[in-house]
């Protein structure tokens, strides 16, 4: 394996397979304005003081003292380390790449290579070469111009990143491309639903050496370039996190736990869906605050409520998000779908995981992830994607879905790629007599023994609470009710039972007037208690 | 001296009921809605019988029960479960460790003849 120059942009050395082959040319082509002279300066900066390759940058537009001052919004101070002979800059006029005659290296290859002696120059940026066209009279001595400059810089042992200009005409391969070993083509385009241009990083090709294909978002951050690879590298079943077994985490709900023989299995990825307002916010946030152990990690990404109107809805709730983000067992991350790529919320993602603390996640709502994507097609990779990166770093995670309707008997169909997930939750409404429950069953959890009873869900100012099955009745799912809710039909028999026991005691038992009195007094309110009963539940108005 | 029972249920209605009933023998009574108040009742007074439902908030019956039988102190304290719990049966409440177990909806007689057992 040849040893490879890294840019210490880290997505970008992902997507180059680790870095550029030392002595290929770099073209680096683009419109203005879309960062491809930061790209460049980026990697001669990071070679100077990441990688003890000092560099040297050629500017044929932008005087230095400018390109200093510009710099410094990064954070990257060129002058200290011109002053540490680590960069050498040059400015000069692109008419020095022609040579007097035939025989003699261009002014500007001097220039360099004096440059390169000095400091031991191992990068080089010339921003850029376009201008090194345009000074030749025709293609042929264009391209006989270029080449022999690239030769130049090559022959006295650097790596040559080229910037340039992107020709105008649609699908045009230039010159410059041709004669280069390698060539990213960057883009910044307005995108469809976004609130902000697009920045793509296209790798045409990286002679002699692989990259990860397609089109890479990256964005120019305070810390310069950064580049979010088009999609996390695929993990294996045998690469899953070590330990993940089929151990179980508490839900926070102890019925939930019950129900699914313990809790979810660690390391999965689990479904919460229902319709509005069925509680699965809720049902992730309680895994993340109450099912956690005392200073286990929790992610939440909210694509949806901001943070802190969601951390005040959950603490009516009795679920102290703001406390548990106070004392760093919560981290909450708001992104608003229209202005962030999905790229960039997995590699963050993928950066923290790398961390090693978080143990949990919740996604709150895929149907965001869905919208804010410009390609539906590309829906199934991204959802892949944080799955993948959920596997590898063992992190178990719910994943909430609005479902827009619920269809009786088959709410599996309504789930988006159901088969993707480890487990799924489903969390529906039904109406028994005249009131609305909330209902819960699992419907899949891979490792281990679950129930799929239908329960009712519950939510009160300590959480939610995962209750009986509906004993009694059937049909739940389809919406076509039948039988009797035995809860409903306790309340009714329970006074029942006593107003028959105790007239029948009045009956048979000796027993003081007073005392018999009283029951009377007894009956006759818990009579009056039944009949109001029973006309709230048969509907009778008088 | 009237002997005391501690019902444990969430549904006042259930209550209400079982107070009228253990009222008529002349117990002494002492309600609360859920399982944790129970088990602070219970540190803190004396009782002689408790008679909790299963599902209730907080702490369930059968959580109230485990703990109350974890403790020595109330290894003997007389429990009576009432729930109309589908898969609670005599056999495995006892197991658990209650004294006796009934089914709601429940008739008082039998709610006065399971009490007589264990307080007289």
């Amino acid at each position: 394996m040849p040893r490879l120059m890294k840019t210490g942009i880290e997505g970008l050395d992902r997507v180059l397979c680790g870095g550029f082959l030392y002595h290929n040319s770099i073209l680096l082509k683009g419109a203005p304005g879309c960062g491809k002279t930061t790209l460049g300066i980026q990697t001669v900066y990071n070679g100077a003081t990441q990688f003890d390759e000092p560099g040297v940058i050629v500017l044929f537009e932008q005087f230095p003292q400018q390109l200093y001052r510009d710099l410094m919004s990064y954070n990257w101070d060129l002058d200290g380390l011109v002053k540490q002979n680590k960069l050498r800059v040059i400015f000069s006029e692109p008419s020095q790449v022609l040579s007097k005659d035939k025989m003699a290296d261009p002014p500007l290859i001097a220039e360099i290579q004096n440059a390169v002696m000095e400091i031991g120059a191992k990068r080089i940026l010339v921003d850029s070469v376009s201008h090194i066209l345009n000074v030749a009279h025709d293609a042929h001595s264009a391209r006989e111009l270029l080449l022999r400059f690239i030769n130049g810089l090559k022959t006295i042992g650097l790596t040559p990143l080229l910037t340039a200009e992107a020709e105008n005409r649609e699908g045009a391969i230039g010159l410059d491309e041709y004669l280069t070993d390698c060539v990213l083509l960057l883009s910044s385009e307005a995108a469809k639903d976004k609130t902000f241009h697009i920045r793509q990083i296209n790798i045409r090709k990286t002679r002699g050496h692989d990259h990860v294909r397609g089109r890479h978002v990256f964005q120019l951050t305070n810390k310069g370039v950064e580049v979010y690879p088009r999609l996390p590298e695929k993990t294996t079943e045998d690469e899953r996190a070590e330990g993940s077994g089929l151990t179980k985490v508490s839900s926070g709900i102890k019925g939930l736990d019950d129900i699914l023989g313990g809790g979810y299995t660690r390391g999965t990825s689990t479904i919460i869906a229902g319709m509005p307002g069925t509680y699965k916010t809720t049902l992730g946030v309680q895994f993340l605050v109450k099912g956690a152990e005392p200073n286990e990690h929790g992610l939440f990404i909210s694509f949806s409520e901001q943070p802190q109107f969601l951390a005040r809805l959950m603490q009516e709730k009795g679920l102290p998000v703001a406390e548990k983000v106070k004392s760093g067992e919560l981290d909450v991350w708001h992104f608003i779908p229209k202005e962030i790529y999905m790229e960039e919320v997995l590699y963050r993602l993928e950066a923290e995981f790398k961390k090693g603390r978080t143990t949990r996640l919740v996604v709150d709502a895929i149907n965001e992830i869905e919208r804010s994507i410009e390609d539906p097609g590309s829906y199934k990779d991204i959802m892949a994607a944080f799955l993948t990166l959920c596997s590898a770093y063992g992190v178990t995670s719910l994943f909430t879905q609005k479902m827009d309707k619920q269809s009786g008997a088959q709410p599996l169909a309504d789930i988006n790629y159901a088969s993707m997930f480890d487990g799924i939750i489903f969390l529906g409404t039904i109406e028994i007599e005249s009131s609305v429950h909330k209902v819960i069953s699992v419907l899949k959890m891979r490792g281990g023994n679950y129930s799929s009873d239908l329960r009712e869900l519950t939510c009160d100012a300590k959480g939610l609470s995962v209750k009986d099955k509906f004993v009694g009745l059937s049909g739940i799912l389809s919406g076509n009710v039948k039988g009797q809710y035995k809860k409903n039909v306790e309340e009714l028999f329970q006074p029942l039972y006593f107003i028959r026991d105790f007239i029948h005691m009045i009956a048979d038992t000796p027993m003081e007037e007073s005392q018999r009195a009283g029951i009377l007094e007894n009956l006759k309110s818990e009579s009056n208690k039944l009949v109001d009963k029973l006309k709230t539940h048969f509907d009778v108005k008088k | 001296m009237p002997k005391t029972i501690l019902i444990a249920d969430d549904n006042e209605s259930v209550r209400t009921i079982l107070k009228l009933t253990l009222q008529f023998k002349g117990y002494n009574l002492i309600e609360v809605d859920n399982g944790a108040k129970a088990l602070e009742t219970l540190k803190t007074t004396e009782v002689d019988l408790l008679i909790s439902d299963i599902d209730m908030p907080q702490m369930n019956g059968l959580e109230l029960l485990a703990a109350l039988r974890a403790d020595p102190k109330f290894a003997s304290l007389p429990i009576l479960i009432c729930s109309a719990e589908q898969d609670a049966t005599e056999e495995n409440i006892v197991a658990r460790g209650a004294s006796g177990f009934l089914t709601k909806p429940c008739p008082p007689s039998e709610l006065l003849g399971a009490v007589a057992k264990f307080v007289g």
